[in-house]
């Protein structure tokens, strides 16, 4: 017997209707429910913002954390005071941006830089400077601590020289007068004159400047006046001596000009024109670009309007000319030719 | 005739609610005979479907919404069916090497003896058979609508139905004459 299958499935399909209606749709209702829900996904963005959070946090823990700030100490003149005798008054005033005057006998001051504490008698006046630390005058007691890997020495500057030190104590007196001397107590130091030389200090031992006078090359004698037919004779070849690093041209050029500039100003012009001539005779290379000629001008400067020696003046204007033909005093230099009636 | 007229379907809902409550039964229903009587796979098909409805309801032109709903819980029947027959083959084949159970032994019992023979005629036929044999043998679609809604061409469909015409009247089945 064959049997309808149309007729059969539509009695099945009411049945599955039927059932539909009943649990089966409950169960539709749930899950559609559950799916439709908008539900916070995870995102990669999350985890940044946790991470975020937490590092802002632990920032913040940290910054509450943290130690009261030190108050610095005073700063005078790129100084700190690190010390003195009597804190109700002022132990050092400020000259400048880079110098101080010590007021107080025994203020102590420290170059952080250098690691250098200079303990200063009342009335010195300090520098610091980029090569160094000037001692300007008065008296001080330096003491720099001793480290292995300092690249360079820290140096004390003096009116007659340098003083290299790795790690020691010595006591430093300078005049106002240019004459000083230091005293070393513990360690070792090398004294710089603006010669060149270098002299080896012992604990002990005393080292006094300007360089003593025998120490120095012998003054060599002013030349005669040639005559005015006979060509003058020709400046001495430059001759270039590596071995003198700049900074002791530049301490040699400073200490020179100023030992001229005290000369000049004490009116000691015999001094003065012996100590032009015994720079000069130096060679080329002793000097910073610029010094000689400066050093040529001041001389010719002095022989002209103050000793008023007219053939050696005539004389030397006539080498400065040959020597420096565009140079940077050639008004100044015209104007004393002309005043000395050289041509005559 | 136009498959939502065949399909008898009411008054344009005007919220996805609404259209819920109105055809979640039809749905259901539809699902159901797709999938031969298998009433685990006819709700994850009617739950898919009505997912999709959620997504596309606003820009759905709800004044036909019963026969896209159709076409939607056919396609989505045929798909699940190949899904699941491919996990079904492959666990079988993992675990004893006999093919995937039909309905399970206690939903069987609970059918009566025609319905039960309905259902195994109908898991007997291919899928695509089977829905297509649905659609002419309950709702009485022409072989182009058929065609229209499951994306098919109509000389497939054709095909299809002749096909499954013929497995049911091996089994014994009166099938009657093509639509």
């Amino acid at each position: 017997m064959t049997r309808d299958f149309r007729q059969a499935l539509k009695r099945a399909d009411a049945a599955w209707r039927d059932e539909a209606h009943g649990p089966m749709g409950a169960r539709l209702d749930a899950r559609l429910r559950d799916s439709l829900v908008p539900r916070r996904r995870f995102r990669w963005t999350d985890l940044g913002l946790v991470a975020g959070g937490a590092v802002v946090g632990a920032a913040l823990v940290l910054w509450l954390l943290r130690p009261a700030p030190v108050a610095p100490p005073p700063a005078l003149g790129g100084f700190e005071v690190a010390a003195a005798p009597a804190p109700a008054t002022a132990p050092a005033v400020a000259l400048a941006s880079d110098s101080v005057r010590v007021d107080v006998d025994g203020t102590e001051l420290y170059d952080a830089a250098r690691q250098l504490r200079v303990t200063a008698s009342a009335g010195t006046t300090l520098k610091r400077e980029a090569q160094g630390v000037r001692l300007v005058n008065g008296q001080g007691v330096f003491q720099v601590a001793k480290q292995a890997q300092r690249p360079e020495p820290v140096r004390v500057l003096v009116e007659g020289g340098a003083i290299e030190v790795r790690g020691t104590r010595f006591t430093v007196t300078q005049g106002a007068d240019g004459a000083g001397h230091v005293t070393l107590e513990e360690g070792a130091i090398d004294f710089r004159f603006p010669s060149g030389r270098v002299k080896a200090v012992a604990p002990g031992e005393t080292v006094h400047w300007p360089e003593e006078a025998e120490e120095l090359a012998p003054l060599p004698d002013l030349p005669p006046a040639p005559p005015p037919t006979v060509e003058p004779p020709r400046p001495p070849p430059a001759r270039r001596v590596d071995t003198w690093s700049d900074f002791d041209r530049r301490l040699r050029s400073e200490a020179v000009l100023r030992r001229v500039m005290t000369l000049r100003q004490q009116s000691r012009w015999d001094e003065c024109i012996a100590e032009l001539e015994r720079a000069l005779e130096l060679p080329d290379g002793a000097y910073g670009p610029g010094t000689r000629e400066r050093l040529s001008w001041e001389l010719g400067s002095v022989l002209t309007w103050q000793t008023k020696d007219v053939p050696a003046a005539c004389w030397h204007w006539t080498i400065h000319l040959k020597t420096y033909p565009r140079g940077r005093y050639g008004l100044e230099v015209t104007r004393a030719v002309a005043a000395l009636e050289c041509a005559k | 005739m136009a498959v939502s007229a065949q399909l008898d379907v009411d008054a344009a809902p005007a919220s996805f609610e609404l259209a819920y409550r109105q055809f979640r039964a039809r749905v259901l229903g539809w699902a159901l005979r797709f999938c031969a009587g298998r009433a685990d796979l006819a709700e994850d098909v009617a739950h898919d479907t009505f997912l999709k409805l959620h997504r596309d309801f606003a820009r759905l032109d709800t004044d036909d919404l019963g026969a896209w709903l159709y076409r939607v819980t056919a396609n989505e029947a045929l798909g699940r069916l190949r899904r699941e027959r491919s996990f079904s083959a492959k666990l079988a084949r993992l675990f004893s090497g006999a093919e995937a159970a039909a309905p399970a032994a206690d939903h069987d019992f609970e059918r009566r003896e025609e319905s039960l023979l309905v259902e195994r005629a109908l898991t007997a036929l291919p899928d695509k058979e089977r829905v297509v044999v649905c659609m002419w043998a309950l709702d009485g679609l022409a072989q182009r609508d058929i065609a229209r809604t499951l994306a098919l061409s109509e000389g497939y469909v054709s095909k299809l139905l002749a096909r499954g015409q013929e497995r049911l009247r091996a089994r014994g089945w009166e099938v009657g004459d093509d639509a």
